[in-house]
């Protein structure tokens, strides 16, 4: 029988790295893919969940239980993306950025994903995730939360609200400008 | 864009939403009819938004765990290591830092405010006595003033190849 969150944290906190490896594998693509959406690159996402998840095991004696662990998670995600993407931004303007470009690193991360579908089909949904992915780097990061959150993590605006520590009002009437803006970034994209 | 196409346009989200009454939907599916442009827009952005409802759930690149654990474990010995260290000292290095560069700055500043004007370098007093019109004195100094830039630049580049990489801000 798998264990509960609450009792691998417990185990982490006495650096059981067994647990800690069951909880990274619990909870990785829920992790990776929110900060792939919120930073729409895949090499940041993975560099930022890395960082989520070794902020949970330092952070792991001081957590109090008093939210469930994917909340948790989908805070440190949040923060720590938010964070490298302005890290990223502020270092593109010493060093010009690295040979691999994010459209490259992008097609990599959702390459591993449609490997099993027909070329052709494939293709086309590539197409459209790395349109969407670009389309929502392009909103403001407040939007940007709440829409990852919501659309691709699927969750409702009640649970968003909890995970940033707001009224569900206020969650949704980001939600709704958050769509308006993404419509028209997408009808300016397919022109 | 003809203005009725940009009408259209309008209310092309709520369509894909699914959001319109049905007398505006019998009108957007009229000019639909006419309109390729429009059309072609709207199922696109139709199977746009689709993708969005059924996002697909991507893996991780490989090697998240292997890169973690290592990391963890160096915390561990790490953790241990710095137990009986209580202070901080690049904490503390970098405000003493700046406090000295602003009292060396203050100290400068005040030393060549302070310069009797007898010893300023000939070049100079020989240049503001020459002037002969204002643009001529301006346009004097600003030569010098060009240069700087172009020194604090370097300045930058320097700092910026020294600094290790994780170091960079
Ligand atoms: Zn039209």
């Amino acid at each position: 029988m798998s264990k509960s969150d609450e009792e691998l944290i417990r185990r982490i906190v006495n650096q059981d790295h067994s647990a800690y490896e069951e909880l990274v594998s619990r909870y990785e693509t829920l992790v990776y893919n929110t900060c792939l959406g919120l930073t729409g690159d895949a090499v940041l996402a993975q560099d930022a969940a890395q960082e989520v998840f070794f902020q949970l095991y330092r952070s792991a004696p001081s957590f109090r239980f008093e939210c469930r662990v994917p909340t948790w998670l989908y805070r440190i995600s949040v923060n720590k993306s938010l964070n490298l993407l302005r890290r990223q931004r502020i270092y593109r303007l010493f060093r010009s950025l690295s040979a691999v470009s994010s459209d490259e690193r992008m097609d990599d991360a959702i390459d591993s994903k449609i490997g099993t579908k027909q070329p052709e089909e494939a293709w086309e949904i590539k197409e459209k995730q790395n349109l969407l992915l670009k389309a929502i780097a392009d909103l403001t990061p407040e939007q940007r939360i709440v829409l990852v959150l919501h659309k691709l993590e699927g969750l409702t605006s009640q649970e968003v609200a909890e995970i940033l520590d707001t009224s569900k009002a206020v969650v949704e009437g980001r939600i709704h400008r958050a769509k308006r803006s993404l419509q028209k970034i997408l009808l300016s994209q397919i022109k | 864009m003809p203005k009725k196409c940009r009408k259209i346009k309008k209310h092309l989200f709520s369509y894909v939403e699914g959001n319109l009454g049905p007398g505006r939907r019998a009108v957007l599916e009229n000019h639909f009819q006419a309109c390729l442009r429009c059309r072609t827009q709207a199922q696109e952005l139709h199977q746009l938004w689709k993708e969005l409802d059924i996002w697909e759930k991507k893996s991780p690149l490989p090697g998240l765990w292997p890169a973690l654990h290592q990391r963890v474990k160096d915390f561990d010995i790490k953790g241990l290591e710095s137990l009986p260290k209580s202070v901080d000292f690049n904490r503390l290095l970098r405000p003493a830092a700046a406090v000295l560069l602003l009292l060396l700055g203050a100290t400068f500043g005040y030393f060549l405010g302070s310069y009797p004007q007898e010893k300023w370098p000939a070049a100079y007093a020989e240049r503001s006595q020459a002037a002969v019109s204002e643009e001529a004195y301006i346009a004097s100094y600003l030569e010098d003033f060009w240069d700087v830039p172009q020194r604090s630049l370097s300045g930058f580049y320097i700092i910026s190849q020294i600094l290790p990489e994780d170091r960079m801000p």
